[in-house]
């Protein structure tokens, strides 16, 4: 902590440091130019103006490997062009003694058509100095004198500063959650509304136990590294669960092989959890293709021919939700889909008995089990819900505030207010 | 132990490095190693998924099931696509090195494999999606018996956007004029401020919503909260 | 449910027989019409074929003047350097037989080598198909008539004569030519389609047969996708890089560190095996880790992912100043620019909009009283939302179903103009 305070002061110090330089590069910079349109008329140089003020820094906040390469242009007028050479690493000196620069990069006019340029070297070894030095290209052809740079070397940071205010919110994010499901284990009474979707879960169930018929569940066309397919899987563990204990047949094709494996573990795990590992059948559970319309070429057609009296649809869904959804009701099923894909979320709301949207998807498995830290973990989403809606009030607020008292005080202060809002949360 | 804790164990530690990696420059590259391992596993998977698809379709056909022979035309299809796509049959030389025969490009309908996707797949998954025509117009009409008004707001506004879509909707509300107080009603501001205004607004809900539900969800699973994917026994 | 099967079974298959026979006469009468309306052959295809030969070069070792030549073509073959040159066999690689280095002696063909011919052919919409073999065929006509010399000087003569006979190879080597397996793979993709869209109407054998094709068919080209450009880039070629330049991938760059390369192989492949482990007798319990491995992963990624993206992108978003002005910019506030209602109106409600929908999302506060009149306002921005995206699909769904009626009708029976 305390080298990350240290660190923030000395970026501080730098950053007041460059405002100086600015300062004092634009007033020479205003003198030269004013000379220079002074002189103008009365000869044209042979050779366009070398580059001032040649800096080379580290680039912050990378691995290392990159410096930037700044400098002023003394006259866009008349300048084309940039050359940029560095010097040979140790390496390449050592196979070629006779060179001293290497060029990195001619750059055209739009590198000169402002006063400033820079230009990012990438692949800067990161334990020895590099120089480099730049040459203006004039516009009749000539090349400027080389200016030089200071050595330097590319700094290794540990920590992405730019970052900084993305971890203070995972902290706050992870933190809300970890209180309540502390609070819960403490033993505080955990109120949680009602999710019809989720309660109808056991109806489903039950209504295909009564029926004879089996329960069918679509863990979505996504493979395993969508964060959906995982919340899918979980809930398919609840439905599982609830299936076995009813000893109704659960029916799960799936679009990738890794889901299957995955959910093979998951309802092995529900009928253990049932406490009825015999009744556990892998042979439900295949795989079918991972064409998303071959996939649903089959769904369809199983629907139809099989009529399962509940159907599931939970995880990443795409252009298939509806054809999904219609073959369900037409074969009347009861349908109780769960997606975060908001593009898909219409035709499951207009088609299916009960959706979860969203944020209520990712919320159903900790739900359903009823265990009291998960429930604890929901109550934590909603801290922070709360945070964003006091960010969107404050931020909201402090802007129109800026809006109706442009120019005044408190509307110029309500205005930095909240332009640093919005550069924390990255807007 | 090996079959419950360490895999939990090493969920947590694999979350948890993933995590911390994003935060430092040395390591936020790491994420794209992860993906590609994770390519590379999908690929490999493929063997559980074949194996499945076989395991599958050969019991229907030798306990003849009803419907056996489906299978086994699943089970031909397959395994040619699998023949020609594996041995590249036809494929046209690669023109820098046309020694190499499994260098050629079997994209052209001249390879069996190209063939084969022009002509059986490709049409075959653009008629299965362009069902969805069909399947819009089936739904829009439930929704419109369901008679309630989440469903009227529901299928009004989608009237509202197709109408805007197709010159009928400039064409019924150009008669407004553009200065006058009613103007928001013609198409093209009523598609604007049900784009910007309200669609915005509920997307972006919806969008903090599933940024904390996946948030949750991460944390839960990788605080060991949620331990179902993994403990059975 | 197997009453409802028997009841099926012996009520179905009377129906649906008249139900195909009714169908394939339309079809049949409707494609005889069509054809009387528009003739024309069904299911054209032409291709253009070119004929390619190759043949096998070496670079001829330039003793004076390094590299000058190893530019001149950009040749991807002739990067290593020349100091790398003076060690190793001289580079090969195959050019065409009319290449310009082989005449000027840059290359020299390598004895023993067989020649590599091939044709290559690309697909030409058969209207321009048409269109072209016709006007091949009179050029071909008015080319292969001498020309005339009277009046003509021997050298201009010459030089015409010459150019009518260029001119005429490359007419007579211009094939255009109907393709047959075209022409049979439209047929059957008209079937296919066919076969698809009878699930409209019901169930059926048609299309079950239809569905067992596409899913035998897309499953194996997904492991096709997965093998040729996944296991054998990234996977073989890091643990075999000299196997499988040999065989599958010969323009593979040598790699910078082959060490780290194959180790860093090494992860997905153990991960993948202890996946597979899954078939074992013994010990399948260990397929857990790796699938342990992958939820923990991107777990971890999808979290600081989504907080960054989504969570805090739309934070920052939504902080707008509720009051608008027709002129936003400061002179136009201090000149007195007038009020902007619509645009006050779009600040407030989208704010409003926001916050609603996440008062619905609330968990832990029962939809009651106040919280559940916000609720309400909030489920009624979801409608509206969800209405729009419905609106918008609807006419890319529609564009779709045009797509394949194009097919049929022009593709497969020909009746475009």
């Amino acid at each position: 902590m305390q080298r990350r305070s240290t660190s923030v002061v000395r970026e501080s110090v730098r950053l007041l440091q460059r405002v100086g330089e600015y300062a004092a590069a634009c007033v020479s910079f205003a003198c030269v130019a004013m000379a220079l349109f002074v002189a103008r008329d009365v000869a044209a140089s042979p050779m366009p103006p070398a580059a001032e003020n040649l800096r080379l820094e580290d680039a912050p906040d990378d691995a290392g490997g990159v410096l930037v390469v700044f400098w002023k242009t003394p006259d866009p007028a008349v300048s084309a062009g940039v050359v940029i050479e560095r010097s040979l690493t140790a390496a390449e000196r050592a196979k070629n003694a006779d060179e001293l620069w290497i060029e990195v990069e001619r750059l055209g006019r739009d590198a000169v058509a402002g006063v400033d340029g820079s230009y990012v070297l990438k692949g800067v070894p990161i334990d020895e100095d590099t120089r480099v030095r730049v040459s203006i290209l004039g516009t009749d052809g000539e090349l400027s004198e080389f200016v030089e740079s200071a050595p330097a070397r590319p700094e290794v940071s540990l920590f992405a500063f730019k970052r900084l205010p993305l971890l203070l919110t995972v902290i706050v994010v992870s933190l809300s959650v970890l209180v309540w499901v502390a609070l819960a284990r403490s033993g505080r009474p955990l109120k949680i509304r009602r999710i019809a979707a989720l309660d109808a879960v056991d109806e489903a169930v039950g209504r295909a136990t009564e029926m004879g018929r089996a329960v069918l569940f679509v863990p979505g066309i996504q493979d395993m590294n969508d964060i959906q397919t995982i919340a899918g899987l979980t809930i398919l563990g609840r439905v599982a669960q609830t299936a076995a204990e009813y000893d109704a047949r659960l029916e799960v094709p799936t679009c990738r092989s890794i889901v299957m494996t995955a959910a093979r573990e998951q309802v092995q795990a529900a009928h253990h959890a049932a406490g009825r590992p015999e009744t556990y059948a892998e042979g439900n559970i295949n795989y079918i293709t991972d064409e998303q319309f071959g996939y649903v070429a089959y769904l369809s057609g199983h629907m139809m021919r099989e009529k399962p009296a509940a159907c599931f649809y939970m995880g990443a869904f795409y252009a298939e939700s509806l054809v999904l959804a219609e073959n369900g009701n037409s074969i009347g099923a009861i349908q109780i889909a769960g997606t975060a894909e908001p593009s898909q979320l219409p035709f499951f709301v207009a088609a299916c008995d009960y959706t979860l949207i969203g944020e209520e998807f990712f919320a159903a498995s900790a739900y359903l089990s009823g265990e009291r830290d998960q429930l604890g973990s929901i109550k934590g989403q909603d801290v922070g819900k709360a945070f964003a809606i006091g960010a969107i009030l404050i931020g909201t607020a402090l802007a129109t505030i800026a809006a109706l008292n442009e120019g005044g005080s408190l509307g110029m202060w309500a205005g930095s207010a909240v332009a640093s809002m919005r550069g924390f949360f990255g807007g | 132990m090996l079959q419950r804790t360490i895999p939990l164990l090493i969920l947590s530690a694999s979350g948890l490095i993933l995590i911390l990696s994003y935060f430092s420059p040395i390591t936020e590259t790491w994420s794209e190693q992860v993906v590609s391992w994770f390519n590379i596993l999908a690929g490999v998977a493929f063997v559980l998924g074949a194996g499945n698809l076989l395991a599958v379709n050969l019991e229907k056909i030798s306990s003849k099931r009803p419907g056996w022979a489906y299978s086994a035309i699943t089970l031909v299809s397959f395994g040619a696509m699998l023949v020609v796509g594996l041995s590249k049959w036809g494929a046209v030389p690669d023109a820098k090195h046309p020694d190499v025969h499994l260098a050629g490009s079997q994209d052209s309908t001249q390879a069996g494999y190209g063939w084969a996707y022009e002509y059986v797949l490709s049409p075959l998954t653009a008629t299965m999606f362009a069902l969805l025509a069909f399947y819009v117009a089936s739904a829009a009409f439930r929704a419109f018996r369901a008679k309630n008004f989440e469903a009227i707001l529901l299928l009004g506004t989608a009237f509202i956007i197709l109408l805007v879509q197709i010159a009928a909707g400039a064409f019924l509300t150009n008669w407004i004029p553009e200065d006058s107080f009613f103007a928001f009603l013609r198409a093209e501001s009523l598609k604007a401020i049900v784009t910007e205004v309200f669609q915005t607004a509920g997307m972006r809900a919806i969008l903090i919503g599933i940024a904390l539900g996946t948030a949750a969800t991460s944390l839960r699973l990788i605080l060991g909260i949620d331990r179902s994917a993994l403990s059975k026994g | 449910m197997s009453a409802d099967r028997a009841q099926q079974s012996s009520g179905a298959p009377k129906s649906d027989t008249r139900l195909w026979i009714a169908l394939l006469i339309f079809g049949a009468v409707g494609i005889f019409a069509g054809k009387l309306w528009r003739p024309g052959p069904l299911a054209e295809a032409y291709v253009e074929v070119v004929t390619e030969t190759r043949v096998l070069a070496e670079v001829v070792p330039a003793p004076t003047s390094q590299g000058t030549s190893t530019n001149a073509q950009g040749s991807e073959s002739l990067a290593p350097t020349s100091l790398e040159q003076e060690n190793a066999p001289p580079t090969r690689l195959w050019v065409e037989l009319d290449d310009p280095r082989l005449k000027s002696g840059e290359l020299r063909r390598v004895e023993g080598v067989a020649t590599e011919v091939w044709d290559e052919r690309a697909k030409v919409d058969p209207k321009k198909a048409r269109e072209q073999i016709a006007a091949l065929e009179s050029d071909a006509e008015k080319l292969s008539a001498p020309i005339d010399p009277t009046g003509l000087t021997r050298e201009e003569f010459e030089v015409r004569e010459a150019a009518r006979m260029n001119a005429l190879k490359v007419v007579e080597s211009t094939r255009i030519v109907a393709s047959p397996r075209d022409s049979i793979g439209i047929w059957i993709a008209a079937l296919l389609t066919l076969g698809i869209f009878s699930f409209l109407v019901r169930d059926n054998p048609f299309y079950k047969v239809v569905e067992s094709i596409l899913i035998g068919v897309s499953a194996a080209y997904w492991m096709l996708v997965a093998f040729w450009s996944t296991l054998v880039p990234d996977l073989f070629a890091k643990l075999a890089p000299d196997l499988v330049r040999a065989t599958m991938l010969p323009g593979l760059a040598p790699s910078e560190h082959p060490g780290k390369d194959f180790l860093l192989a090494l992860i997905p492949l153990a991960l993948g095996m202890m996946l597979l482990w899954r078939l074992a007798p013994r010990g399948a319990w260990i397929a857990v880790w790796p699938l342990a491995v992958v939820i923990g992963t991107f777990a971890g990624m999808r979290l600081t992912a989504s907080i960054e993206a989504d969570f805090m992108a739309q934070i920052a978003a939504t902080m707008k100043p509720l009051v608008a002005y027709t002129s936003s910019s400061a002179e136009g506030a201090a000149a007195g620019s007038a009020f902007d209602l619509g645009g006050t109106l779009a600040g407030i409600l989208g704010v409003v909009g926001v916050i609603t929908v996440l008062v619905y999302f609330f968990f832990s506060l029962e939809h009651k009283g106040v919280v559940g009149k916000t609720a309400r306002v909030g489920v009624w921005f979801l409608m509206i939302t969800f209405g729009a995206a419905f609106g918008f699909t609807v006419m890319g769904r529609i564009t779709l179903l045009v797509g394949r009626f194009d097919f049929l009708f022009n593709d497969w029976l020909g009746l475009s103009p």
